[in-house]
């Protein structure tokens, strides 16, 4: 077990140092650079005045010897548009993009389980059909035009939530919503899949035959045993919540990490860009990790495998 | 009680996930920084917001970037020498009391206003002019675009500064330079470092903080002019990218006044009892540039016929909504010295054709596909008219590939010499000083086009030394204009038209052509 998560957290560090190097010179061979960009008028000169003042005067070998240094130092770097260090800058939006995926998960969590569950209880009904329908159509719809219509009629029309910025708790509802629709799509579709693939295995008509009431077999057998797949799909979604964490806060002009990280490119704002990308490979990894230790305590065969517990 | 780990393991993993996503909670001071409240809710009016579409640099010295947004918020918090009334382009007094040119009609003495002080409570005297203008022009800062050549300055006495182009020679357009040019303090100027972290002038508004996209300043309560006073306490600048947030933002009020309307969006301002729609002929003019240094494009016949193709009018009509001028010349028509530009291109494919067979491309033959570069979402519509243009080329027989780029790129793209033949850009000057565009573009090396001609280049001197207005207007018409027309190194596509919409309890903002805002001058009804 200690060795299986020993190995995890070697490949995780593997990735992310990976990620790190090519984030490294993409960046630097895509064109343009952050002289240009806060100067784009000035002269040859001027820009490599500015460069050195960024740290980007160097030729990219070095730049890199640098960066990695510093790196170890715990160090990741200036951002001189932001006029902060790049933790700092993280530190700030951090929380406020933390906000809003703890609530779009949240979100998908509640509605993808009830929705799931039902749909799974009630298959080939009208309310399974009409389940269906939301699911399909809340992940068929762009994130872009439904955080511009929910932002007519919540805030412009009906005036009960404001539609950019942050101030407080408020600020995170309507992209909340919006970032979490998709995300509950994919776990209506998938609970109620598996959890009709459940109630179908031998163990759960086992159970009923047995006595045990129906919706006690549900909980205990048939929904903890779907679970599994369940927790693979969580993983991946983060990584798409992540990902659309960037056009929502576009969208709603909200100061977390996505907004930082498209600012910071389309400037680009190397040594932003490059502890942006670092932040988020890594909660990646690390929440991939723990889904998969997730799955030793989830499936009994698995942590036999592993050597039990 | 196996059970009961496994119960405890997963609500510790799920705890342990969610204090992951949730971090730290967010910090006292973080949010507060952020948005306002919406509409219905906003208690007090003490407070004004703009939504800007550019975003800052976050280097506050304003001789080390060009970069609209930090413009517009140095011209509140600093003040100018001289102020140039937009309308009647007459020159105002500002921090200088009094100006004239000496005997040798090349030095230019300013008395200062007496008791000015910037908002770290130390007094403006000469050598803070002096010092500044010398930081400006000084060549290897990249704000010197704006200055053909270094200015020697000297401090006569506490309030009194001699200005004089180093090359000893009249330089005209110093006075109207000195209009647009912020006065920075000279402790400031010989610390960089505080330079560059803070925003300290003598002008209507104090610099508070920036933050998360967000500059916050407070009104200057001791500001020396009363009548400018800034008449709301705080006021709030703030970059929002999408112009649909930005307007959303404004119908809940949230925000006050929003920059880069988009024409679309005018139906619905106009249609909203709470919204005002503002427009201004900006200095900014569209302009397709030809890269001297790509071949064909050096062939002067070549870049006539490929002007006289463009279709202009329906670009400006059809294409722009009418949010759009109609150029007649190389600068825009609110610049100081405008006058229609003699042999000024007009859409005429018969004559592009004749021009283009001239150059030795009959019907484009042996003509190589040209690629015109142009930006995604800097401007707007640059796609939509470049796909026009392109066509109205295919018209006459020039083959041309158009290449939309994201921002930077484009920006990079902009300032290589042989990145595209052909590439799209908006020039917005800080002033209405026609060098300020001309003298930029044409003067050797051109930038952007990259051109040097010589021709070009000494008659542009010879204008920029005729200090009597009224001579210097007259040649910029009789000889550069023309001669610019004949050479072409690019064509002017139209003139900017600035949108913008605020709340209609609003008052007093009056947008200028120019990248000056004078939102101290604005008020709730």
């Amino acid at each position: 077990m200690l060795a299986t998560i020993t190995r995890r957290i070697l490949q995780g560090l593997i990735v992310i140092i990976g990620i790190t190097v090519i984030t490294f010179v993409m960046l630097r061979l895509i064109p343009s650079d952050p002289s240009r960009t806060m100067a784009p008028n000035a002269t040859e000169e001027q820009l490599m005045q500015l460069k050195e003042q960024m740290g980007i005067g160097d030729p990219i070998p070095t730049q890199f010897v640098k960066y990695v240094k510093n790196l170890m130092r715990g160090y990741m770097g200036y951002s001189y548009f932001q006029k902060a260090d790049v933790s700092t800058v993280i530190a700030k939006a951090l929380p406020m993009s933390s906000i809003l995926l703890l609530f779009a998960i949240i979100i998908a969590v509640v509605f993808g389980l009830l929705l799931g569950i039902t749909a799974a209880i009630n298959s080939n009904t009208w309310i399974d059909r009409l389940i269906s329908g939301f699911s399909v159509l809340f992940q068929s719809m762009p994130n872009y035009w439904v955080g511009i219509i929910l932002i007519q009629i919540i805030s412009v029309q009906l005036k009960l939530l404001p539609s950019t910025g942050y101030k407080g708790i408020r600020y995170s509802i309507l992209p909340s919503i919006v970032l979490a629709l998709p995300m509950t799509a994919v776990l209506i579709r998938n609970i109620r899949a598996s959890m009709m693939d459940s109630i179908n295995q031998n163990f759960v008509k086992a159970a009923k035959a047995r006595g045990i009431p129906s919706w006690s077999s549900l909980i205990k057998y048939s929904f903890r045993n779907s679970l599994i797949p369940m927790l693979t799909l969580f993983g991946t979604q983060l990584g798409v919540l992540l990902g659309n964490c960037v056009v929502v806060e576009y969208v709603f002009g909200y100061p977390g990490i996505g907004m930082q990280i498209l600012n910071a490119i389309v400037r680009r704002d190397y040594y932003l860009v490059q502890g942006l990308v670092a932040l988020l490979s890594s909660f990646f990894i690390i929440v991939n990790m723990a889904i998969d230790i997730g799955y030793i305590y989830l499936d009994p065969r698995i942590r036999k495998a592993q050597g039990g517990l | 009680m196996k059970r009961n780990k496994k119960v405890i393991s997963i609500v510790l993993s799920l705890l342990l996930l969610l204090s992951i996503l949730s971090g730290c909670q967010p910090s006292s001071e973080a949010p507060e920084q952020q948005g306002t409240e919406p509409a219905g809710t906003r208690e007090d009016k003490d407070t004004l917001t703009m939504l800007s579409a550019e975003s800052f640099t976050g280097s506050w010295d304003p001789t080390g970037h060009t970069i609209l947004a930090n413009i517009h918020v140095e011209y509140i918090v600093f003040d100018r020498l001289v102020n140039m009334d937009m309308e009647t382009l007459e020159i105002k007094p500002g921090l200088a009391t009094e100006w004239k040119y000496l005997e040798d009609r090349v030095t230019l003495e300013l008395k200062l206003r007496e008791g000015v002080k910037f908002h770290d409570g130390t007094d403006l005297d000469a050598s803070d002019v002096a010092e500044t203008i010398k930081r400006f022009s000084d060549q290897s800062r990249v704000a010197s675009a704006w200055w053909a050549e270094p200015i020697l300055a000297e401090v006569v006495d506490d309030l009194t500064v001699r200005l004089k182009p180093s090359s000893g020679i009249a330089y005209a357009p110093l006075i109207n330079n000195l209009c647009f040019t912020p006065i920075l303090s000279s402790e400031d100027i010989e610390n960089e470092e505080r330079l560059m972290n803070n925003l300290n002038g003598t002008g209507p508004y104090k610099f508070v903080k920036f933050e998360n996209e967000q500059c916050d300043f407070v009104a200057n309560e001791n500001y020396w002019d009363k009548a400018n006073a800034a008449k709301v306490k705080n006021f709030v600048f703030r970059y929002v990218a999408d112009p649909a947030t930005r307007l959303a933002a404004l119908q809940t009020g949230e925000a006050d006044i929003i920059e880069r309307v988009e024409s679309e969006q005018v139906p619905t301002i106009e249609g909203d009892p709470n919204l005002k729609l503002l427009t201004v002929t900006a200095i900014e003019q569209k302009n397709l540039v030809f890269k001297f240094q790509m071949p064909p494009m050096d062939n002067k016949l070549l870049r006539q016929a490929i002007s006289y193709a463009i279709d202009r009018d329906t670009i400006v009509n059809d294409i722009m909504q009418g949010y759009a001028g109609k150029a007649e010349n190389f600068i825009s028509e609110v610049a100081w010295g405008f006058a229609p530009a003699e042999g000024f291109p007009t859409y005429n494919p018969e004559k592009a054709k004749q021009l283009l067979a001239e150059a030795g491309y009959p019907n484009g033959e042996g003509l190589p596909e040209l690629t015109y570069a142009t930006s995604v979402g800097f401007y707007p519509k640059t796609k939509e008219y470049g796909e026009f243009i392109v066509a109205n080329l295919a018209d006459i027989g020039i083959k041309c590939k158009l290449v939309p780029m994201e921002t930077a790129s484009w920006l990079d793209a902009l300032y290589q010499p042989k990145s595209a033949h052909m590439i799209d850009t908006g020039w917005m000057p800080p002033g209405l000083e026609p060098d300020l565009t001309i003298g930029a573009f044409y003067r050797s090396p051109g930038q952007c086009a990259f051109c040097e001609i010589d021709e070009l280049n000494d008659i542009l001197m010879e204008e920029s030394r005729i200090t009597d207005g009224d001579k210097r207007a007259e040649f910029l018409k009789t000889k550069v204009y023309p001669m610019i027309a004949e050479y072409v190194p690019h064509m002017t596509l139209f003139n900017s038209v600035l949108l913008y919409a605020v709340r209609s309890d609003v008052e007093g903002f009056e947008p200028t052509p120019t990248s000056a805002m004078p939102f101290h001058q604005v008020y709730f009804k």
